[in-house]
């Protein structure tokens, strides 16, 4: 059985498994893959929801966002993966109250004629991960409506800036906080994402158009000469698990969570 | 005797100069102008990056003058840390160059340590004295009398007593001097007469020395330091660099101390020690916050 959390293979007990001291009673997100082998059932799961760390009544505490990832073989647990989201995010103090509550849009069953297969699902999420990479709007089937929650947040169409500090605001970052997916793209924004690298499809489910992708996004910083400027100072990969919902043949929301590590880290899988 | 002197004195020579190159080549990415060996090797904060990637791309200006060198000319290395700036902003550079048997550079590896970066995994603002880092640690390069330099083994031991004593609370494994100051990103963290550290609040553990911490438990937080390696002697001035880790396991639950950090986090390290007559005079050290468990190379992460 291997263990992660952040990246790091640590033993099973250690890290948040030592510090933790509450859960919430749900999670935001989750996503499960089952499938039939000569070997078994082999299944998927993974998700998210806050926790807290430290004494949780005083200032000695702290909250968190937790990302886990199981992989199962029969009954037992083969593999797991966390990632541990410390920072609060957008300079916020705290994570959205969004994180408390399961997603009900995400867990909703598409109808039959709105499913994809597997491969349909990661095809349009990797459409939208080149998108962002390489500043092409075109390569992106995202509805004009859909929505993109990024660590609670709403990052797009979302005029008002609702949980964004006015820093944030006014530093101008995504390109407008108003656009919708392709129109922040439009505005070469994301330029100073270099690479979205050692993407991971870890699990999907057709019956509610849902795909989870772990990946990161590498920021290489204000680079010299680079002739636009980077938001992000000093070089750094961004560990994301980003979970997309297609119907339709187009992406209608897209929930992730990401926390930021030294430049060209590896994910340990 | 003396012909190998002279070749390990022409080597620290260059050596020299090819750290002050690295420096001064930086803020204009002119990295190729370095004598690279093919099939260097570099690496920035423990991941293998190609030669002209990160603080190489973004680096804008670099001290002239750096604060910690120690050249171990036997095992053509050097290793050094100064000040340089990223778009304005101070942060913290450490470089280590092996040369091969011909005078190039087959290694290159990294420290950058940035302040009020997003990858860091402290959320609190890290102490830097940035002025005091701007030049040479004065003392610190001075040759050490024959009677007490240390051997090289002698050095190795003295770091490792060091590292052994801080992280298992034993005071008797450290051999250092009741007046050994410990500068940390320029800010000594020891002996301090003003009993706080810049900008903090008020705390009597900064006006102990460095044994007196561990025997009163400051550094009961740390619980290991490890992956301990890269190390370079310098008999004749009496100093040894070491870089590893130590692991916070942050605010266990249980355990009746008090934790500096709520979550866990590993502090890499690099940090030099001057030992003369057996003990430890002097401490240099800069670090930083990575994940808990991260390692110095990909390979060992796997």
């Amino acid at each position: 059985m291997r263990f992660t959390e952040n990246g790091q293979r640590i033993a099973i007990g250690t890290g948040l498994w030592a510090t933790a001291t509450r859960a919430a009673d749900s999670r935001a997100a989750m996503v499960s893959e089952e499938a039939y082998g000569p070997g078994g059932t082999a299944g998927s799961v993974a998700g998210w929801g806050m926790i807290t760390e430290g004494a949780a009544e005083d200032a000695d505490g702290a909250d968190a966002l937790l990302g886990v990832r199981l992989r199962t073989t029969g009954k037992a647990i083969s593999e797991i993966e966390t990632v541990v989201v410390r920072r609060a995010p957008f300079g916020r103090a705290t994570f959205p109250e969004r994180l408390l509550e399961p997603s009900a849009a995400m867990a909703r069953i598409l109808e039959p004629t709105d499913r994809g297969t597997r491969e349909d699902l990661v095809r349009a999420a990797s459409g939208y991960l080149d998108g962002v990479a390489r500043d092409d709007a075109g390569l992106i089937p995202a509805a004009d409506d859909c929505i993109r929650i990024e660590n609670g947040l709403q990052t797009v169409l979302n005029p008002d800036a609702d949980g964004f500090p006015a820093t944030f605001v006014s530093s101008g970052g995504l390109g407008g906080l108003g656009l919708g997916v392709r129109a922040q793209i439009r505005t070469l924004a994301f330029r100073y994402i270099e690479d979205i690298r050692d993407r991971r499809f870890v699990a999907a489910d057709t019956a509610r158009g849902l795909v989870l992708v772990c990946c990161f996004f590498d920021h290489p910083g204000k680079v010299r000469g680079a002739g636009f400027d980077s938001p992000i100072v000093a070089p750094n990969s961004m560990l994301i698990w980003e979970l997309f919902k297609v119907a339709g043949g187009l992406i209608r929301r897209i929930e992730a969570i990401g926390a930021a590590f030294p430049y060209g880290m590896r994910a340990g899988w | 005797m003396g012909e190998v002197s002279q070749e390990l004195q022409e080597r620290r020579a260059y050596l020299g100069s090819y750290a002050d190159r690295y420096f001064e080549l930086l803020p204009s990415g002119g990295h190729q102008q370095l004598p690279i060996a093919p099939g260097v090797v570099f690496s920035e904060n423990g991941q293998r990056l190609r030669l002209g990637q990160g603080l190489w791309a973004t680096a804008t200006g670099a001290a002239r003058t750096r604060a910690v060198t120690v050249l171990d000319g036997p095992a053509g290395q050097i290793a050094t840390w100064g000040m340089v700036t990223e778009a304005g902003h101070d942060a913290i550079l450490g470089v280590r160059l092996k040369v091969d048997d011909e005078g190039l550079i087959d290694e290159i590896d990294t420290f950058v340590v940035r302040f009020n970066d997003m990858a860091s995994t402290f959320s609190g603002s890290g102490l830097l004295d940035a002025q005091r880092l701007a030049g040479p640690t004065p003392g610190l390069l001075d040759l050490v009398d024959e009677g007490d330099r240390p051997s090289a083994a002698e050095l190795r031991r003295a770091a490792d007593g060091y590292l052994d004593g801080v992280s298992s609370g034993e005071v008797g494994l450290i051999p250092v001097a009741d007046d050994c100051p410990r500068i940390e990103n320029g800010v000594q963290t020891v002996l301090r007469a003003d009993g706080l550290l810049p900008g903090r609040a008020p705390n009597p553990a900064t006006a102990m020395g460095v044994a007196q911490q561990v025997r009163e438990g400051v550094t009961r937080h740390i619980a290991a330091a490890r992956d301990r390696g890269m190390y370079l002697t310098d008999p004749s001035r009496g100093l040894v660099m070491v870089r590893f880790f130590f692991d916070h396991p942050g605010a266990v639950r249980g355990w009746q101390g008090r934790a500096p950090f709520i979550g866990p986090n590993s502090m890499p390290a690099w940090e030099v020690f001057k030992v003369r007559g057996g003990l430890i005079r002097h401490i240099e050290a800069i670090i930083a916050w990575f994940p808990y468990g991260y390692r110095w190379t990909p390979e060992e992460q796997r």
